[in-house]
Order: C-alpha cells, then sequence, then structure tokens
C-alpha cells in the first residue's frame, strides 16, 4: 500500500474560475502559514495567466493524501 | 515578405531530485507549470519558483524557463 501526498493550492482569476496549481509531495512539517506566504507571492509577482485573467485571489488549499493498494501486477 | 516573431506563453519548469537511483545517480523530475506571461520578469519567475519548490520535500534541482514564441508572415 503505497500513499501519495499532493498540496493543492487554489486560485481564484479575474473572471471569478477556480484555477490550481498542485505539487507532489509536500514537505510534511508545512504549515499553513508558510503556504498562503507562497500562494500571496505567486498573486503579487504575477507571473501566471489563465483564460479567465490573472490570479486575483487565494481560495483553498489542501493536502490530499491517496491510497493505492496494488492488486495485480503482471509478471516480467 | 517579413516574419514577425509572436511571443505566446511561457513555461516554468522546476527540476527537481527525487532520489538516487540503485548506481547512485540522481533521478529527476520536472513539474511544468504553463501559461506563465510572456513578459513576466525572469527574477520575478524565479522568486515564484523558489517558493513552490520550498512547499516541496524534494530538492530542487534547477529552473528551466521555456518561451515560446508564433512566426507569422505579415
Amino acid at each position: 500500500m503505497a500513499t501519495t501526498t499532493t498540496l493543492r493550492m487554489s486560485f481564484k482569476n479575474q473572471t471569478g474560475n477556480t484555477v490550481n496549481i498542485s505539487l507532489d509531495n509536500p514537505k510534511p512539517d508545512l504549515t499553513a502559514a508558510a503556504v498562503e506566504t507562497a500562494m500571496d507571492l505567486v498573486i503579487a509577482k504575477n507571473i501566471f495567466t489563465t483564460s479567465g485573467g490573472d490570479l486575483v485571489s487565494k481560495y483553498d488549499a489542501k493536502i490530499i493524501s491517496t491510497e493505492t493498494t496494488d492488486l495485480y501486477t503482471p509478471p516480467v | 515578405m517579413a516574419v514577425t516573431k509572436v511571443p505566446g506563453n511561457s513555461v516554468l519548469r522546476l527540476v527537481l531530485h527525487v532520489g538516487d537511483s540503485e548506481s547512485g545517480s540522481p533521478i529527476l523530475r520536472s513539474k511544468s507549470l504553463n501559461n506563465v506571461k510572456s513578459a513576466a520578469l525572469d527574477q520575478d519567475i524565479f522568486d515564484v519558483a523558489g517558493a513552490l519548490a520550498a512547499l516541496q520535500d524534494y530538492e530542487l534541482n534547477g529552473i528551466t524557463r521555456v518561451d515560446n514564441a508564433a512566426l507569422i508572415q505579415a
């Protein structure tokens, strides 16, 4: 059984649509403040564009764990 | 008939060191973030890349900026 974790940061763009930036394998000791700081920087630097304009605000941030159970592996 | 170069969106690529192979050579994986403005400053991209990489457990091996442009004959 293998577990993978993903950090998903959601932003709102100018038209109000949600845009996600996902990163694999976040640090286990990640704090909410650290994630918020990074998200604020992404908005402040404004280097990303979307079909709905620039990213304007933070919307959500989660760490998602996915547990995978391998039931069958073909013989090599 | 001059050809003009029209910049398209750039790509920010984080090169991450995810581990070492059995023979000891590093395993690198890249994480691409599309839709980076072509007009974005290198410094800004670098700063964002550093901030995002700091959230990950992987070690940052390098930051690549991939610029795209369309060639159009006027």
